[in-house]
C-alpha cells in the first residue's frame, strides 16, 4: 500500500471546515468530467451546424473561381502556343491545366467548332457548335451541352475565350467539379462562437477545479509553510553539519599528511643512518664489494674494491669512482657473462690475482635490482695453492725414491746369479734404511699435518724441558756411537718447565739430533746442551759435521731443502726434518737458528719462552 | 745386431750396480756416470750408445737438464732414452713430448721391467730404420 492511499482512508469527508479537510474530495473529477462533456457535445453540435451551412455554397463559388483563374491561365497559354507552335501542343497544356484545377473535363475548341484539344482524346477532331449566347445562357441548355461534349451533364459548365494575336481563335470550354460531400472549409464567420464557446467551457472548467481544489491550495500552502521553516532549519544544520564535517575530515586528513610526512621523514633519516652505517660496514670488509644498479651504474665500491682496482676517489663521494678504467668495465662484463673473471695485475713490485664473483640482486616480481661484484685478492690463496701443490709433488718424490730402491733391490736379490753373498748382506741392510728413511718420512708428515691443522693449544701443558731433552738426547747415544761419534749431553737439573706439546717438541731434539749425528763424520763429537736465556730455554745441538754453505742458512728450515754437498746427498733424507723444527719451534713461540760455515760443523739452536706454571696445571713428567 | 751399448746414468750406485748386471747379463754393453755431466762427457768421447737410463734427480746436471743439452748442442741423442722419474705431472709430459726417442719411466720400477722396455725400444727402432732404409732403396 502507498502513502498516498494510507492518507486517502484517513481523510474524512469534505465538508469540514478547510484546515481539517482533506485535500482531495472525490465528486471534483466527476462534476468536471460531466462539465467537460457537455461543453464537448455542445462544441459538436454548433461545428457541425456551421460546416454544414458552409458546404456546398462558400467552395463551389472558391472552385469556380479557381476555375476561372486558371481557365484564363490557360486560355493565354494556348493563344500563345497555337501562335508559336500550332495546335498539336494544345492537348498536353489541357490536360496539365485540367489536373491542376481538379476539372472533371475540358476542351478546346477553334473558331470553326472543331475540337481540337479534348480531355478524352477520342473526342478531338469532332465538329461542335457554341450556342452564340454562350455556355452559361441557361442551365437546360449548359447540361445538353454538357452531355454533348464530355458524354455527363453534372457539374457546372463554362466557356472562356481564347484570345489570339488576331481576335478570337477559339473557346476553352471546362466543366466545374461538384463539391465534396463532407469537405470542409475555413468559415471566418464560425470563429468567433466557436472561440466564445471554448472560452466559456474553459473559465467554466477552471471555476469548478479552482473552487474544489480550495482547500487543498490552503493546506498546500500551511503545509508548505509549516514545512518550509523545518526545512530551512534542516538545511542549515546540514549545512552547518556537512560544514564541520568536512572540516573535521580535512583536518583528520591534514593530521595524517602531517604524520606521514614526520614519519618519512624519520623513516629516511632511517634509511640513510643504515645506509652509511652499511657503507661503513662493507668498508671494514676485506674482500672489495662493487654494487651496481638495474642502469647499469657503479652506485657503491668499498675501500678495498678501490684500494684493489687502485682507483682514484674525490673527498666528496668517497664511494663513487671518478673514472673507472676500462680494463675494470670489461673484466665486470666478463664476471656479468661468466659469473667470475679473474684479474692479474703485475708491475715490478708484485704481481696481485684478483677473482671477481658476481651476485645478482633480485627484485619483486623477478626483475634484476643490480648486480654485487665481490673481489678478493686471491694472490696468497693461489700461492698457498701452489706450495701445496709443490709439497706434494715433493713428498711424492720422497716417498718414490726409497720405494723404487726397494723395488730394485728385492728384484735383484730375488735374482739368485746377479748379487755376491757380501751384496746380498749390504742390500738386506740398504733395504732396512729405505724402509726406516720412508717411515721417518710419514712421521714428519704426520707431524706437519697435526700443526697445520692447528688447535695444537689444547693439547699444551707444562713439559720440564731439561728433563725431555736429557731423554731425548739419550736415545740417539747408541746410534751415535754405532757412527764412531761422541756425543756430550751437558742439561742443568733446575731448568724450568716450559708450555708446549711434548710429543713435537720431542721431535724436534730427535731430528736435531739425529742430522748432526747423520751428518757428521767418523770421529767427530755431538754436543747437547740447554740453559736458561732471554726468559727461556735455549736447547743448543753442536756437531763437528760437514757444516751447511751459507746461502743455505736461510732457506735450510724450508720443506725439502737439502745441502748439495756430496756428503749430504749421499745420506738418505727426506728434506723436510728442519722444516719440522721450524714449524714447531713457531707453534710454541720460539725461534730456531743455525750458526755454521762448510767444514766446520753447525750449531742449531732452539729456543723456547719460559712460561708460568698455573695453579691448575699439573706438570707432567717429560 | 750387435752388441746394443747402454748409457746407465744415476747418483745411486747400488741401483747402477744393479742394473749394470742385470743388463750385462742380458746381452748388452753397460757404461755407467753418476750424474749428467759425467753422462754428457761419456756420450761425446765414446763410441755411440743405443740406449740410456737416465735418472731426473741427480747432482750437477739432472736428467733433464742432460736431455735438454743433447737436444739443443750435443753430440747425439741415443735412439732410446728412458728417464726415470717419480713426476707424473702434465708439465714433465709435455716437456718430454718434445723431444723425440726421449721417453718417461715412472717409478717405482724395477730392473726386469726396465730391461724390458729398452728392448721393445730398440726393436721398434731397429724396424722403422729398416722400414726406412726400405723406402730409401725404393
Amino acid at each position: 500500500m502507498s502513502r498516498g492511499e494510507t492518507k486517502h482512508d484517513q481523510v474524512p469527508g469534505a465538508q469540514k471546515p478547510p484546515e481539517d479537510k482533506p485535500f482531495w474530495r472525490p465528486s471534483i473529477p466527476r462534476r468536471l468530467l460531466m462539465g467537460q462533456l457537455a461543453a464537448l457535445v455542445l462544441l459538436a453540435l454548433v461545428s457541425t451546424w456551421l460546416l454544414h451551412r458552409n458546404d456546398g455554397r462558400q467552395d463551389a463559388v472558391q472552385l469556380e473561381n479557381h476555375a476561372r483563374w486558371k481557365a484564363e491561365l490557360v486560355a493565354q497559354a494556348a493563344g500563345s502556343e497555337v501562335l508559336k507552335q500550332g495546335t498539336p501542343h494544345l492537348q498536353p497544356l489541357l490536360e496539365q491545366a485540367t489536373r491542376d484545377a481538379h476539372l472533371r473535363a475540358a476542351a478546346i475548341l477553334d473558331s470553326t467548332g472543331v475540337i481540337v484539344a479534348h480531355t478524352d482524346l477520342a473526342r478531338t477532331g469532332l465538329r461542335f457548335t457554341l450556342p452564340p449566347n454562350g455556355v452559361e445562357a441557361n442551365d437546360d441548355q449548359a447540361r445538353a451541352l454538357s452531355m454533348r461534349l464530355f458524354g455527363h451533364q453534372s457539374g457546372q459548365l463554362l466557356a472562356h475565350p481564347i484570345a489570339g494575336p488576331q481576335g478570337q481563335t477559339g473557346t476553352l470550354v471546362f466543366l466545374l467539379p461538384e463539391p465534396k460531400s463532407g469537405f470542409i472549409a475555413f468559415a471566418p464567420e464560425a470563429f468567433l462562437p466557436i472561440a466564445l464557446l471554448l472560452l466559456a467551457y474553459v473559465g467554466l472548467t477552471q471555476s469548478t477545479v479552482r473552487r474544489a481544489l480550495a482547500p487543498t491550495s490552503v493546506f498546500l500552502e500551511k503545509l508548505s509553510k509549516s514545512i518550509q521553516t523545518p526545512a530551512d532549519m534542516m538545511e542549515e544544520g546540514a549545512s552547518d553539519v556537512a560544514y564541520s564535517e568536512v572540516m573535521d575530515k580535512t583536518v583528520s586528513y591534514v593530521d595524517t599528511l602531517r604524520q606521514a610526512r614526520e614519519s618519512l621523514t624519520i623513516e629516511n633519516r632511517v634509511l640513510s643512518y643504515e645506509r652509511k652505517r652499511m657503507e661503513k660496514i662493507l668498508d671494514q670488509l676485506p674482500d672489495g664489494v662493487i654494487i651496481v644498479d638495474h642502469s647499469e651504474k657503479i652506485s657503491f665500491l668499498n675501500r678495498a674494491a678501490i684500494g684493489m682496482l687502485d682507483l682514484k676517489t674525490d673527498d666528496q663521494a668517497s664511494h663513487q669512482a671518478s673514472s673507472i678504467p676500462d680494463t675494470v668495465k670489461n673484466l665486470l662484463q666478463e664476471a656479468q657473462q661468466d659469473g667470475r673473471a679473474t684479474l692479474t695485475q703485475s708491475d715490478d713490485a708484485n704481481a696481485r690475482t684478483i677473482t671477481i664473483n658476481r651476485i645478482t640482486m633480485q627484485a619483486t616480481g623477478g626483475r634484476t635490482a643490480g648486480t654485487i661484484y665481490t673481489l678478493r685478492d686471491s694472490t696468497a690463496q693461489q700461492s698457498a695453492e701452489r706450495a701445496q701443490a709443490e709439497f706434494l709433488s715433493q713428498v711424492t718424490h720422497e716417498l718414490k725414491a726409497p720405494l723404487n730402491t726397494i723395488v730394485t733391490y728385492v728384484e735383484a736379490l730375488a735374482d739368485d746369479g746377479l748379487l755376491t753373498a757380501e751384496e746380498r748382506k749390504e742390500f738386506y741392510n740398504t733395504l732396512s734404511g729405505e724402509a726406516h728413511r720412508m717411515g721417518q718420512l710419514i712421521s714428519n708428515l704426520l707431524q706437519l699435518s697435526r700443526i697445520e691443522m692447528g688447535n695444537l693449544s689444547a693439547r699444551f701443558g707444562f713439559v720440564k724441558i731439561g728433563d725431555l731433552v736429557r731423554t731425548t738426547a739419550s736415545a740417539v747415544r747408541a746410534q751415535a756411537e754405532g757412527s764412531g761419534l761422541d756425543l756430550d749431553i751437558s742439561v742443568p737439573e733446575n731448568l724450568p718447565a716450559i708450555q708446549g706439546d711434548k710429543d713435537l717438541l720431542g721431535v724436534a731434539v730427535t731430528n736435531l739430533v739425529t742430522n748432526a749425528v747423520k751428518y757428521t763424520p767418523e770421529g767427530g763429537t755431538i754436543c747437547v746442551r740447554a740453559l736458561e736465556a732471554d726468559g727461556g730455554v735455549s736447547i743448543e745441538i753442536q756437531d763437528t759435521g760437514y757444516g751447511i754453505p751459507e746461502e743455505l742458512h736461510q732457506t735450510v728450515f724450508m720443506q725439502f731443502v737439502r745441502s748439495e754437498q756430496e756428503e749430504v746427498q749421499a745420506k738418505s733424507g727426506s728434506g723436510l726434518g728442519l722444516s719440522l723444527v721450524k714449524e714447531i719451534a713457531d707453534t710454541h713461540e720460539g725461534t730456531i737458528a743455525v750458526e755454521s760455515a762448510e767444514g766446520a760443523g753447525s750449531t742449531f739452536r732452539l729456543w723456547l719462552p719460559t712460561r708460568e706454571i698455573g695453579s691448575q696445571l699439573s706438570v707432567p713428567a717429560a | 745386431m750387435d752388441q746394443p751399448r747402454i748409457l746407465i746414468v744415476d747418483d745411486d750406485t747400488n741401483v747402477v750396480r744393479i742394473l749394470a748386471r742385470t743388463f750385462e747379463n742380458s746381452g748388452f754393453s753397460v757404461t755407467t756416470a753418476a750424474n749428467g755431466e759425467l753422462a754428457y762427457g761419456l756420450l761425446g768421447a765414446e763410441d755411440a750408445f743405443d740406449a740410456m737410463i737416465c735418472d731426473v734427480q741427480m747432482p750437477r746436471l739432472t736428467g733433464q737438464e742432460l736431455c735438454e743439452r743433447l737436444a739443443s748442442d750435443g753430440p747425439y741423442i741415443p735412439s732410446c732414452v728412458l728417464l726415470v722419474t717419480s713426476r707424473s705431472d702434465v708439465e714433465i709430459r709435455e716437456w718430454v713430448a718434445a723431444i723425440p726417442s726421449v721417453n718417461l719411466v715412472e717409478k717405482p720400477i724395477g730392473p726386469k721391467q726396465l730391461l724390458r722396455t729398452v728392448r721393445h725400444r730398440l726393436e721398434e727402432h731397429d724396424s722403422d730404420a729398416e722400414f726406412g732404409d726400405q723406402r730409401r732403396a725404393a
